[in-house]
């Protein structure tokens, strides 16, 4: 089991990604909205893991990404996009994002995902 | 640039029918995707049209409207904005209920203690039909500017694969709009009446209910003008497995 940050400015996917990760056995630790949130509830409650939107309205996830390896740098995160950026994947999974997942693709991929990031 | 519909070569014609079949694909994959529902058909169409000339466009009607708006950047600029009518409004909030009274109550935010006495009033159809919880409201509201976020970035991949251009998104914003305000910024923000819109008209059956819904991409005119220049560079790009429609540029498919 993997305790779970998840940050998205939806509380529809919030929630609904909540459901899935806890019906997968994991624990979801907090709920952010945004960018700064995200990071004072990283650096408080310490996850093992960060489910993160990319487009939010105070920081993108590029930015909040960046801040979360200064604060640790073997943070564990996934990007959750609807970004339709041909070039955001390769980019983010450069600057260290551990896995990039499509939001359509999230209900059927994010149980996965996680075993994978959180095993490797 | 073109300066109305009937101009659109057929080669035009059939780019733009592959764009609409592949967008409206992965809309309904997407759809089905996030919310676990199946989608049982649809119809779908797509004009290429000065916005005051839209046959498809005039099809909303006046009244109110919900809507989703959203600049687009990078190598494809302007806006998209997807248009809802108010019954189709209420359906999709119809189909949604289930699900989002589920998310409510798994939520362990929720305190199931303050339901001892009944549930949220948005919980119970009569309430959600007359649109009178103000929570019920936020809930379909914000779930409507995600279905957004992900349409139109499936419209830009689309657009991606289909024109050779790279763009994203800014935040959507949903709106209620009694007064068609959204419709009116469109037409105030035109760089001439003769500048080109994408105007898509989606059909999508979804539990017994028939939503509609319209997207209107409105490139800038430079970047409407990159879009038929990249149709051209491709021409020599083998044919996909669409159906032509020479010499209109309204298209129609039905799944």
């Amino acid at each position: 089991m993997s305790k779970i940050l998840i940050v998205d400015d939806s509380s529809f996917a919030r929630n609904s990604l909540s459901l899935l990760v806890q019906n997968g056995g994991h624990e979801v630790v907090g709920y952010a909205s945004g960018g700064l949130q995200a990071l004072e509830m990283f650096e408080s409650l310490q996850p093992d893991l960060v489910a993160l939107d990319y487009l939010m309205e105070d920081m993108n996830g590029e930015e909040v990404l960046r801040e979360m390896l200064l604060l640790n740098a073997d943070v564990k995160v996934i990007i959750i996009s609807g970004s339709g950026d041909h070039t955001l994947k390769q980019r983010l999974l450069e600057t260290g994002a551990k896995m990039f997942i499509e939001k359509p693709d999230v209900r059927g991929r994010i149980l996965n995902v996680i075993d994978q990031v959180m095993q490797a | 640039m073109l300066g109305n519909q009937s101009k659109l070569t057929s080669e035009q014609n059939r780019i733009f029918d592959r764009f609409l079949i592949d967008s409206t694909e992965k809309t309904i994959r997407a759809l089905e995707n996030v919310f676990g529902l199946q989608i049982d058909s649809s119809s779908s169409s797509i004009e290429i049209s000065p916005f005051l000339d839209s046959e498809i466009l005039k099809r909303l009607g006046g009244g109110l409207l919900y809507t989703v708006s959203s600049s687009m950047l990078g190598d494809l600029q302007g806006r998209t904005v997807l248009l809802m009518r108010a019954d189709d409004f209420e359906s999709l909030s119809e189909v949604m209920r289930p699900i989002l009274t589920m998310l409510f109550l798994s939520h362990p935010d929720t305190d199931l203690s303050a339901l001892s006495n009944g549930r949220p009033d948005w919980m119970t159809d009569d309430s959600g039909k007359n649109g009178s919880d103000q929570a019920f409201q936020d809930q379909i509201m914000d779930t409507l500017a995600e279905i957004g976020n992900i349409l139109i970035g499936l419209y830009t991949k689309a657009i991606y694969r289909n024109f050779d251009l790279n763009s994203h998104h800014s935040v959507p914003k949903a709106l209620r709009d009694p007064q068609q305000h959204t419709i009116r910024q469109c037409q105030t923000s035109l760089e001439t009446r003769d500048d080109q819109h994408l105007v898509i008209e989606n059909e999508f059956v979804v539990l017994g209910k028939t939503i509609k819904l319209w997207s209107l991409i409105s490139p800038c005119r430079q970047s409407f003008g990159k879009i038929l220049g990249n149709i051209e560079d491709r021409q020599k790009s083998p044919p996909g497995n669409t159906a032509h429609c020479p010499g209109q540029a309204l298209i129609s498919v039905s799944y």
